[in-house]
């Protein structure tokens, strides 16, 4: 019987494997593709039986995208605004999110409700009133419509998921250090934050990669090389009207996908739960 | 010198009254337990003195001085909530230092006096840990030593040994008794465990619906309760209550379950419907008493030295303590009242007569 049950037990963490296995090659196929593919020469690319590594290694594609001249404004462009937003996002919906989890106001579910259903609209039927707005408040082809823009995505979810966060914070923190001498500033600045660690890491990493990876807005907003992002800077650089050099777009992809990365690295471990544990009971 | 003084304090939320005029007067250097059951706004009222919550109407008085506008900061108070309430992302030095950081001590200072709390109470080997870290009763002691290290003038504590297991609980309890004793430092401590409350207090104030309706010694309210909340609320089992009718003509009273026995008083209820009470433990197996009932034991609860027995008379469930194996279910016994056990409530308002 209990070898029965530990056989059991084998076969269900076997299968649960397997089954974590097939989601994460399925979410990566595209990426690792995309990978090899920049390091292919260009002759390997389009060949009768494709293979996802190439053959012939080579970095001419990073090299040729390094030296093109509007490429550091792009990824500047890309850090201020991503940068911006995320902690934008951070300050606003910390604020928020304290305040719809432990302040009482009249029609505080139906706020609630509504910040929710801001995500709700697809952003491409938001496209053009954007572009209208930014039109009359002459804003078109500036940082600030395009950190507007994204606020208007990232903001709705961080809030939802600060709160999140906040119902797990003991408010006896707040009452405690109010009895020990705090104002509100030095509440938040020595308990709310350092407690609220890892839903203020959490937020911010969704907001900069939502930032840096949006390409519709930066592509239909800037005008100019002077505010696009990188994800539409390389949309206009290297998708030409008659050919697209794969090479070059699988090699610019890679390069944006990696600050993503080295962020998510450096601040996951912070995105871990139990932060509050023991400070109560 | 810190005495603590409320009047007429009140408080709502929205359309719930929590505390209705509450007045109370805390002396220097006096333990007082604010008792009551849960949700009778003891802890609301302990929020209130340290400026935690606003207080709607009243007065708090800090040796004759009106704190109720002033912030926490100002009150020179401290506080031990019913969680620890420790700061999670600090040590334990820090925890007890943040207070003190805050209130612009100097570093030398703070140094200090986290030195004197952690030797007092035995906790200079948890300095560096986290909360996350210890033990329950260690993080309760790091509570304390937080509020202790302040040197605040009143001592607040909201339950603080609700969330301990029993053996803890004790222990903490006797070490709180021993810190009231060396430091003689005011303390209002609150709590819904009537024992607690007996053996901490100086003096103990029993809350019902938001009023505080008896102040008094441990054994002012124990053995003189001025009403049947207070009568039954403290003791374990609770006091019997049993309904009589008072006869003004021959000033008696009559048991209202069988009109039968007599009871001569000395007080006048002002309606003939009251209340006779008298507590288990003053029960006695025997034939001879000013108030005389016949039974038959229907239940017995031992309880290792003692037992408790729940008594039929005719229809009436009196409980009665006696020793271990005194009794057994089924018998049939007289028990007798001494009349000086005896408390006298008026019926409509549970007031002592």
């Amino acid at each position: 019987m209990t070898s029965y049950r530990r056989m059991i037990q084998i076969l269900t963490q076997v299968l649960l494997f397997c089954g974590v296995l097939g989601v994460t090659v399925l979410l990566l196929f595209p990426a690792i593709v995309a990978f090899g593919t920049s390091f292919k020469p260009m002759g390997e690319i389009f060949t009768q039986t494709p293979t996802i590594f190439p053959h012939e290694p080579t970095l001419a594609a990073y090299k040729k995208i390094f030296c093109m001249p509007e490429f550091p404004r792009f990824l500047l462009n890309s850090f201020i605004i991503s940068g911006l937003t995320a902690l934008i996002v951070i300050i606003a919906a910390l604020l928020a999110a304290y305040t719809l989890t432990f302040t009482r106001f009249p029609g505080k579910k139906f706020i609630r409700q509504m910040i929710l259903m801001t995500y709700m609209f697809p952003a491409v039927t938001l496209v053009i009133p954007l572009y209208f707005f930014a039109h009359r408040l002459d804003l078109l082809d500036s940082y600030q419509i395009l950190i507007f823009a994204d606020l208007s995505f990232a903001l709705p979810i961080a809030v939802w998921l600060m709160a999140g966060y906040f119902e797990k914070f003991p408010l006896e923190l707040v009452k405690a250090a109010r009895v020990d001498g705090c104002n509100p500033l030095q509440i938040i600045r020595h308990i709310i934050i350092p407690v609220m660690k890892p839903g203020i890491t959490a937020a911010g990493i969704f907001s900069f990669i939502l930032a840096w990876s949006e390409y519709l807005f930066s592509l239909t907003l800037t005008l100019t090389d002077e505010s696009r992002t990188i994800s539409a800077g390389m949309h206009y650089c290297l998708m030409g009207n008659y050919r697209t050099d794969y090479g070059l777009l699988t090699a610019a992809s890679t390069i944006i996908v990696i600050p993503v990365v080295i962020l998510f690295a450096l601040l996951q471990k912070f995105i871990v739960g139990g932060l509050t544990e023991g400070s109560l009971k | 010198m810190s005495e603590l003084r409320l009047e007429h304090v009140s408080k709502r939320f929205g359309r719930n009254l929590v505390l209705d005029r509450v007045n109370l007067d805390i002396r220097d250097g006096e333990l007082m337990v604010i008792l009551g059951p849960s949700g009778c706004g003891k802890s609301t009222l302990l929020s209130i003195v340290a400026g935690i919550e606003d207080l709607d109407s009243g007065i708090i008085c800090l040796n004759g001085q009106s704190i109720g506008h002033l912030p926490p900061r100002n009150r020179d108070m401290a506080m031990v909530f019913q969680n620890h309430a420790l700061y999670p992302h600090m040590n334990v030095y820090e925890n007890i230092a943040f207070g003190l950081r805050m209130h612009k001590v100097s570093a030398e200072e703070i140094r200090t006096r986290v030195n004197e709390v952690a030797v007092m109470l035995e906790i200079e080997h948890l300095l560096k840990r986290k909360p996350r870290q210890m033990s329950g009763g260690e993080r309760q002691r790091v509570a304390m030593g937080r509020a202790i290290a302040r040197h605040p003038q009143i001592f607040l504590l909201d339950e603080p040994l609700s969330s301990l297991d029993a053996q803890l609980r004790t222990q903490i309890r006797t070490e709180i008794k021993k810190l009231h004793a060396k430091l003689g430092i005011t303390m209002v401590f609150v709590t819904h465990d009537q024992f607690e409350a007996m053996t901490l207090s100086d003096r103990i104030a029993i809350m019902d619906r938001g009023r505080i309706v008896q102040v008094g010694t441990p054994d002012e309210v124990y053995h003189h309760p001025m009403t049947t909340f207070v009568a039954t609320f403290l003791g374990n089992p609770s006091m019997n209550l049993i309904s009589a009718r008072y006869d003004a003509s021959t000033c008696s009273l009559h048991l209202a379950h069988d009109g039968g026995t007599v009871l001569p008083t000395k007080s006048t209820p002002p309606l003939p419907a009251c209340l006779i009470g008298f507590r288990p433990e003053h029960v006695r197996l025997e034939e001879q008493g000013d108030l005389v009932l016949d039974g038959s034991v229907d239940v017995l609860e031992p309880t290792g030295s003692d037992a408790f027995a729940l008594i039929d008379c005719h229809g009436l469930a009196v409980k009665a303590r006696c020793s271990n194996g005194e009794l057994s279910v089924g018998r049939r016994i007289r028990l007798a009242i001494a009349s000086e056990h005896l408390h006298v409530f008026d019926a409509a308002s549970g007031n002592r007569v």
